[in-house]
């Protein structure tokens, strides 16, 4: 009962009327177990093809084909290493990091910039802006492609590592600013107020006080972003022409077209544990502020 | 200088004082501090100006020359603009018994799996609201797919759907129903509900987190006086739970419907369209025609008429759906 009440704390009195028509809370119990049974039937659903991808890449192709439930009698490592070799997964992981880390770290903060003018100051043509930035949430990907190519082209930049950092981050700059734009509002303005009049400039304001408050804002549309940028595969196609410039999604989606060919299929479950097994180990790390963050992302607006 | 470039438009507005200090070469002197208002502007100038340029060179640049490049005809990645065919590319989209079929299947992802998606994100949110224990742990299991690549979904589901070592096909011989086996992703009647059924499986987790935050912020003493009038859960959920949740639904509705009609990457990994163009959708269309036939023109096309699809169809779910807010 203690803990209970600790799970559901509500007000005092709906404790005691709790207790008092016990037996419902017992047929609610019961009730309960259908719901257990659609929830676990569904966790299974989620979990087992990942444990099922696991463990499969440390079986042989043999094994495979012979049973497709069976476990690895010993675990082939060589899957990874040729997995590994053949797409280059170590340049594909750095380059990965370097399109997600470098464009999230500039769209964050430009767009908090723009995000804190936006929100705190009045100017003409603030809404105008506002909305120019909000029409980029609702442009699909694929309307821009090959103008993105051509431009990328015409800027000398097909063979470099900054045009899918650039495009990145152009894509993840309204999401932030959109974002952003709504989380600064809910800081008291009373604070940047008391700032000013103690002598501190705008840009002190910012750096001292709306990025420091902002935080958790700041965090929620970096995850997302850098999830975004981390998985997409689209402009990694149609920019990343050349072997060193792939992304890790790019690398493993060509790991597994060049398979046909050889049928080395444990191997391509290897390159796809590669990429799950860092999200993973982040997703539970940062389940929280993932979860939250993609929360704020999609209701702040 | 820059009044002879812009004309005298630009005087009263927010740039001006970065044009004079432009003109008069510098930051003014230590002996003449700048207002508040002018510190603001420049402030104001300074601070849009980063993110205004990368979003507008990367996204609404392209954006905008996509339109113009899809009136002409445009053949190869030759760097010279084909000759100008006005709108005959988009003439030609409607003839194209494979563009129909494109967006024939983003109608059906419309649909399908978004109704499917919803209806099963509703019921997991009302479990969860109606006080379930290790909902934080379900949720948690129940979002991850959301956070993997299409690229990793898509290898996945291709193993779990594949014909000889497919998980699906193996459990079917394993409870004896052998005969069920099917290459799902090989016949062109199976292929879209075997896509669906993928998408509902990444998406449900994400959706549902999404309403059980809605539906934390209903009071519970709402639900304890419909417990005691007597009302049961399903009359709970109707009466209660969805006009309260409904602005967030009209959010979800939308992303979703945004999501059904951009997909690409799930599918490129899974089929690229086959078998036979029976899962093709307009990403992949817009894709292939691109940078697989070099028909660039024509691809451009069919991506302005898919960003008018979407354009309408955000417009139309918003107003459809935007009732009176109801407060409690």
């Amino acid at each position: 009962m203690a803990q209970n009440s600790q799970l559901f704390p509500s007000a005092p009195g709906i404790v005691s009327r709790r207790r008092v028509f016990s037996f419902r809370r017992v047929r609610r119990q019961i009730r309960s177990i259908p719901v257990y049974l659609v929830f676990v039937i569904w966790a299974v659903a989620v979990v087992f093809p990942l444990v099922w991808m696991f463990y499969t890449s440390l079986k042989t192709n043999r094994e495979l084909y012979a049973s497709v439930w069976g476990l690895p009698a010993l675990p082939q490592i060589g899957n990874y290493i040729r997995a590994w070799t053949q797409g280059d997964l170590g340049v594909a992981i750095l380059n990965s990091l370097f399109y997600s880390i470098g464009s999230v770290g500039l769209s964050s903060l430009t767009g908090a910039m723009a995000a804190y003018v936006l929100s705190r100051f009045r100017f003409a043509g603030r809404l105008s802006i506002f909305y120019y930035f909000m029409a980029g949430v609702f442009i699909p990907c694929s309307l821009t492609i090959i103008p993105t190519f051509l431009l990328m082209r015409d800027l000398h930049l097909i063979n470099s590592h900054f045009g899918l950092l650039l495009v990145y981050t152009g894509w993840n700059v309204p999401f932030a600013v959109f974002v952003l734009n709504g989380y600064f509002k809910t800081i008291p303005s009373e604070l940047m107020d008391a700032a000013a009049i103690d002598g501190c400039s705008r840009f002190a304001v910012f750096w001292r006080i709306v990025l420091p408050l902002g935080r958790s804002g700041i965090v929620a549309v970096s995850i997302l972003n850098f999830l975004w940028v981390w998985n997409d595969l689209l402009f990694a196609l149609v920019l990343a022409r050349s072997d060193i410039l792939k992304p890790l999604p790019l690398a493993v989606d060509t790991v597994k077209t060049t398979t046909y060919l050889s049928g080395d299929w444990v191997m391509v479950f290897a390159a796809a544990s590669v990429m799950t097994i860092p999200l993973l180990i982040g997703y539970i790390l940062l389940q929280r502020q993932i979860v939250e963050g993609a929360t704020i992302g999609a209701l702040k607006g | 200088m820059v009044d002879r470039i812009l004309g005298d438009g630009w005087k009263g507005s927010i740039v001006s004082p970065l044009f004079r200090i432009l003109e008069e070469g510098g930051l003014p002197k230590g002996n003449e501090p700048m207002s508040r208002r002018t510190e603001d502007r420049i402030l104001i100038v300074l601070f849009l100006a980063p993110a205004a340029l990368l979003y507008t060179l990367f996204v609404v640049y392209p954006g905008l020359d996509a339109f113009f490049v899809s009136l002409f005809e445009w053949r190869g990645m030759d760097p010279q603009l084909g000759p100008f065919v006005g709108l005959h590319n988009f003439i030609h989209f409607f003839e194209d018994p494979n563009a129909q079929q494109a967006v024939w299947h983003n109608l059906y992802l419309l649909v399908v799996p978004t109704l499917l998606t919803l209806v099963l994100a509703l019921l997991f949110a009302e479990m969860i609201r109606a006080r379930i224990k290790g909902g934080a742990f379900f949720q948690t299991v129940f979002f991850f797919p959301n956070v993997l690549s299409m690229v990793v979904v898509g290898i996945l589901w291709g193993f779990i759907l594949a014909p000889t070592f497919g998980l699906v096909n193996g459990f079917l011989r394993l409870v004896n129903l052998g005969q069920l086996a099917q290459p799902w992703l090989g016949i062109p009647g199976l292929v879209m509900p075997s896509i669906s059924a993928v998408l509902v499986w990444m998406a449900a987790g994400y959706y549902m987190v999404l309403l059980v935050s809605a539906m934390k912020n209903i009071p519970h003493e709402l639900y304890e006086l419909a417990d005691l009038e007597g009302a049961n859960g399903w009359q709970q959920f109707w009466g209660i739970t969805l006009p309260l949740v409904w602005d967030v639904l009209r959010v979800v509705i939308t992303l979703l419907i945004l999501g059904a009609i951009q997909q690409f990457a799930l599918i490129w990994v899974l089929t690229e369209g086959g078998p036979n163009g029976a899962s093709e959708v307009m990403g992949t269309f817009v894709y292939k025609n691109a940078f697989r036939y070099q028909n660039i023109g024509y691809g451009n096309a069919a991506a302005v008429i898919m960003f008018l699809i979407v354009f309408a169809l955000s417009i139309f779910v918003f107003r459809w759906m935007a009732r009176e807010t109801v407060e409690y």
